[in-house]
């Protein structure tokens, strides 16, 4: 069977390919994750369609209240964005993510709808409660990120095969916002992390009274730490941090692995970490 | 002897440009726009033991393109290969003992054919016993897992090694402090960038075969696998391109490739391409050996080392074809200490992993960090400083080893200094930045000896040293360029002792048809023995021209000087006359213009205990580290390292340096995050991803100190350096973060997981 290769030059002909081959067909956005699929025989699609050309798909612009970034926008281009220089926190997620050249073609958007469980951007995007425009041939529609992914499945979204993410926003940070990230790996770069934590804190009077805490790598998706959110509201950057040493988030709910031990061992101290990164960051004290 | 004029000079590598810029061919380059070429690909099973009930080749034969699948009934010759040892099975007949054993081989006109006909292949297998464990494999009530084997052993034994001096047992007794402890080292991947490869091609004129892939011996690669190919050994010419990395792996492994190309070539009478896919050079290639350490010392109060009693079960994994380890870690287990009284054993295991085989330091990296580790818990224990405690112990002159070598100064002593060098060093100097408590610092470091050569019988080099008419030279040496700098410093010795100019010097390397017999390149032995048979063929080579320059110039020949490729009498240069003129003369009155250098070392046999010399010098070094442990979620960073190495004489400093810096790269990823997971015979995990060596973002810049004590016996002073400066890091970080945190660790590497591991546990 040949694979056939498309590239879109227009969002309604990628769409139509979409609509047309349904499932058969491999969203190729930036392909770092896309290649290693085909070379592994993990995939055998009858069609690659490469969107990162799609018209608008490399902006990053403030847009209604948010801040709307392009389906290809790649991590060397979030990372030069000014528009993202204040967000801490998904700086962090992404300096720190694989390697130059990865970063130089790898997407948020295919990261986040590869869905793997040790997924730096989009670790750091769903603390950001990040919103994903999906649209198909049939029209559009926005899921939160946090709905994006099956609960408990790994590699899994509620993406129908004939939907592609076209742009993800977050909210635009306010005084007093503040974005924080933590990743523990094996070795300092081209490494998938083995605990990843992203927190989106706001602080109003020096109190927190807005937190999200994304967990990553700890189970087959990622994890909303809601619980030790709700402890944080009230507490002050230094109580917060405190509280984050001493509680153990129950979402995280481990699954059994070599690691196992170790990620237990290690949780507190990282999310307490991201915390007092978004604290300094709200208090513009952090050095991103 | 005048001052060189190239050696001790940091010259450029001629193959850095050619790699630089892509320009340089290796071995699979010299496939690309050939249209002859069929392409093999090999089947190979999902178990690590299991029986062999059935195969059916019939689809995979019957597809368009396939020119031929071959199973272990269709061999040309003996089903047994290998570099000293013929054990390894070209095709699996009714066994396999681990996951690299082929069980059918394919050649077809494309690669994609070829893996489309090995997918169509019907195995049926009957999983066996796993035999995982070298230490359970070691008891006497153990299965066995080879039932038949080629060669006589003990059990599930490969090779057993005593080296005894003295008597241990009451060195014990009247010992004041014994430190007893269990070490575990793990099985390693070469992670070398250039998968095995091979092109093996007929010799339509005279028969036989050519084989192209990358060597560490071309001239050993023919005895290894004639038998299999049913070829005389004169029959089988082995040319090796430059290599893309090997640190001792494509030693064997190379091998493994070239022996199923050379039968599917032979089958098929054409020039087939082999290439391991890296899934497969993870799970099929020679690994280094996973080792387990008890290892005992006995000292007095003082500190001084009075017996070491040590045992070692090294992982052999599933063939022997060359198994030095247990004599390497034998040997080894005392470090560069002067000890009186030693028992130390190694036994080599069977299991159905891959097979061990050389890797840089061959054994003594596992030896030296049991022991280093032990020096620094006898420091602790002691509440000495440890480097005072290496200083009281250390080998000097007239010292004797644990195998009974004296050690002369004559050949080179420069532990002192090196140890000396590196606690002058900031390492030791600096105060740590304590300030965060949750990031502990701390300091430690290692020393070590390696010997140069194999120390063996058989450890000798020769060469074909030749010289043009037009004034230039052409060495034809066997050894390998492996990145490590060969060909310039063979060049610099040639234009030395010749006195021509470096440029006039063409080595022909790694072509077993253009040179002799000189060993492999491994043992950090090429620059010293090949080294030394390259000096002694060029000296052979001036004495004519200097008899036939005397002869021209009317001037007595010992006081005929060669330098710069002009010939004239002693302390009159305005009478030169350009060398190319006297060996034109020399080539016209019949005076052979080729010589044949050779070098062996002196050695003398060990005895039934293994006391006598082994190797003819040894280079000695001590590693400093600082390292910063993160308390909170285990993860170790080395911030600084020095390398203070003894290497009689650096002929090329700047290629030396590049040795120390890539050895100790590599000893922090043995340290800190290198290990291969076996489960049942399998390995789980066989990609980079999940594999891991250092980037750059995980070494400190590596800082070098040369220290030159020369040894008599080397070209123009020179040690072997290539191996030693993997050995200290290792145990160097094991006493920083010790330093640093105040726990022993006792495996490696030294993940974050172990290192969160031991502080819970010293928390108990």
């Amino acid at each position: 069977m040949e694979t056939q290769f498309f590239r879109a030059n227009t969002l309604e002909e990628a769409l139509s390919l979409l609509h047309q081959y349904q499932g058969d067909l491999l969203v190729v956005n930036g392909g770092t994750d896309a290649v290693l699929s085909i070379t592994g025989k993990k995939v055998s699609p009858k069609a690659i369609l490469q969107v990162s050309g799609l018209p608008g798909f490399h902006d990053i612009a403030a847009v209604d209240g948010c801040l709307r970034i392009g389906g290809g926008v790649t991590y060397n281009e979030m990372l030069a964005s000014p528009l993202l220089s204040g967000y801490h926190g998904l700086q962090a997620a992404i300096s720190h993510l694989a390697s130059p050249a990865i970063r130089a073609l790898g997407t948020a958007a295919g990261n986040i709808c590869t869905a793997a469980p040790a997924a730096d951007a989009a670790a750091m995007l769903y603390a950001l409660e990040a919103e994903l425009c999906l649209e198909s041939a049939g029209g559009k529609r926005r899921v939160a990120l946090r709905d994006f992914y099956m609960p408990d499945r790994s590699y899994a979204t509620v993406r129908r095969p004939d939907e592609l993410l076209t742009a993800i926003e977050v909210p635009l940070l306010r005084d007093g916002d503040g974005t924080g990230y933590c990743r523990l790996s094996r070795r300092k770069a081209q490494d998938i992390g083995k605990l990843l934590v992203g927190v989106y804190c706001s602080f109003h009077d020096g109190k927190v009274t807005h937190a999200f805490i994304s967990l990553g790598a700890v189970n087959a998706s990622l994890v909303h730490a809601q619980t030790l959110e709700e402890m944080l509201i009230g507490k002050t950057a230094a109580e917060a941090v405190a509280c984050c040493r001493d509680t153990y988030p129950v979402e995280a709910k481990l699954r059994e692995s070599y690691f196992k031990t170790y990620k237990q061992d290690v949780i507190c101290p990282a999310v307490s970490r991201a915390v007092a990164m978004a604290a300094a960051a709200a208090k513009g004290e952090s050095s991103w | 002897m005048r001052e060189p004029n190239y050696v001790g000079k940091s010259l450029p590598r001629p193959d850095s440009l050619a790699k630089a810029t892509g320009a340089a061919k290796y071995t699979a380059d010299l496939s690309l726009f050939r249209k002859d070429l069929l392409y093999a690909k090999a089947l190979f099973p999902p178990y690590g033991h299991a029986r062999i009930v059935r195969i059916d080749t019939s689809a995979a034969a019957a597809l368009e393109g396939v020119a031929a699948v071959m199973t272990a009934n269709d061999l040309p010759g003996a089903n047994g290969y290998g570099g000293m040892i013929p054990d390894k099975v070209v095709i699996a007949r009714d066994e396999v003992f681990y996951e690299g054993d082929p069980v059918a081989l394919v050649a077809a006109e494309s690669l994609a054919i070829a893996e489309e006909a090995v997918s169509l292949i019907q195995v049926e297998y009957e999983p066996l016993e796993s035999f995982d464990d070298p230490q359970r494999m070691l008891q006497e009530d153990a299965p066995l897992l080879h039932a038949q084997y080629p060669v006589p052993k003990d059990g599930n034994v490969s090779d057993a090694v005593t080296v005894k001096k003295g008597d241990a047992d009451a060195a014990f007794q009247s010992a004041d402090v014994v430190i007893d402890n269990w070490y575990k080292t793990p099985m390693l991947d070469h992670a070398y960038l250039e998968p095995d490869v091979a092109i093996a091609e007929p010799d339509p004129v005279q028969g036989g075969l050519v084989i192209y892939s990358p060597q560490h011996a071309v001239q050993m690669a023919k005895r290894a696998m004639s038998d299999a190919f049913n070829l005389p050994q004169s029959k089988i010419r082995v040319v090796s391109q430059i290599v893309g990395g090997g640190f001792g792996g494509k030693e064997d492994s190379t091998f493994d490739v070239s022996v199923i190309a050379g039968v599917l070539a032979l089958k098929t009478k054409r020039p087939v391409y082999y290439e391991f896919t890296r899934d497969e050079v993870f799970k099929n290639t020679g690994k280094r050996h996973a080792c387990v350490i008890h290892h005992q010392l006995a000292a007095d109060k003082t500190g001084k080392i009075l017996g070491i009693k040590v045992d070692t079960v090294v992982d052999k994994g599933a063939w022997k074809s060359i198994d030095a380890i247990p004599s390497r870690t034998a040997q080894y287990a005392g470090g560069p200490y002067s000890i009186d009284h030693a028992l130390c054993r190694s036994w080599s295991v069977f299991t159905d992993h891959p097979y061990g085989c050389a890797f840089r330091g061959l054994g003594s990296p596992q030896a030296h960090f049991a022991m280093e580790s032990q020096m620094d818990e006898l420091a602790r224990r002691l509440g000495m400083d440890p480097v005072e405690l290496r200083l009281k112990n250390i080998l000097r002159n007239g010292d004797s080893t644990i195998w009974g070598q004296v050690m002369l100064e004559e050949r080179g002593l420069g532990l002192e200094e090196c140890i000396k060098r590196v606690r002058e060093d900031k390492i030791f100097q600096d105060p740590l930045d304590q300030s965060d408590p949750k990031i502990r610092r701390g300091r430690g470091m290692a020393c070590f000896l390696y010997g140069t050569g194999t120390g063996m019988p058989t450890d000798g080099a020769h060469c074909l040293v030749q010289a043009q008419p037009d004034g230039s030279i052409n060495i034809g040496a066997s050894a390998s360029e492996l990145g490590q700098g060969f060909i310039i410093a063979m060049k610099q010795l040639a234009a030395d002792t010749l006195g021509v100019s470096i440029g006039k010097v063409h080595i022909d390397f790694s072509d077993s048809a253009a040179s002799l017999e000189s060993g492999a390149t491994v043992a950090s032995r090429t620059t010293v023995l090949t080294g030394n048979a390259i000096v002694d063929g060029c000296r052979q080579l001036r004495r004519r021209f200097q008899k036939v320059g005397a002869e021209m110039l009317h001037c007595d020949l010992r006081t005929c000087e060669i330098d710069h490729d002009q010939v004239y009498p002693t302390g009159c240069p305005e009478r030169a006359i350009p060398l190319k003129s006297v060996i034109a003369k020399a080539f016209a009155s019949q005076v052979p213009l080729g010589t044949v250098g050779s070098w062996y070392p002196p050695m003398t046999y060990p005895n039934p205990e293994n006391q006598g010399d082994k190797m003819h010098t040894y280079a000695f070094g001590c590693q400093g580290v600082t390292v910063a442990v993160d308390t909170e979620t285990g993860e170790v960073t080395v911030e600084d390292a020095v390398l203070a190495c003894d290497v009689g004489k650096a002929i090329n400093p700047s290629t030396v340096e590049g040795q120390l810096q890539g050895g100790m790269a590599q000893a922090i990823g043995w340290a800190l995050m290198e290990e291969h997971f076996m489960a049942s015979g399998r390995m789980k995990n066989h990609t980079y991803h999940d594999y891991l060596i250092p980037t750059a973002m995980d070494v400190p810049q590596l800082r070098t100190i040369l220290v030159e004590h020369p040894n008599c016996l080397g070209p123009f002073g020179a040690k072997g350096v290539g191996e030693p400066p993997i050995v200290g890091a290792a145990p160097a970080i094991r006493a920083a973060v010790r330093d640093a945190i105040g726990v022993s660790i006792y495996e490696i590497p030294m993940t974050p997981v172990r290192i969160m591991e031991a502080i819970r546990n010293s928390k108990k």
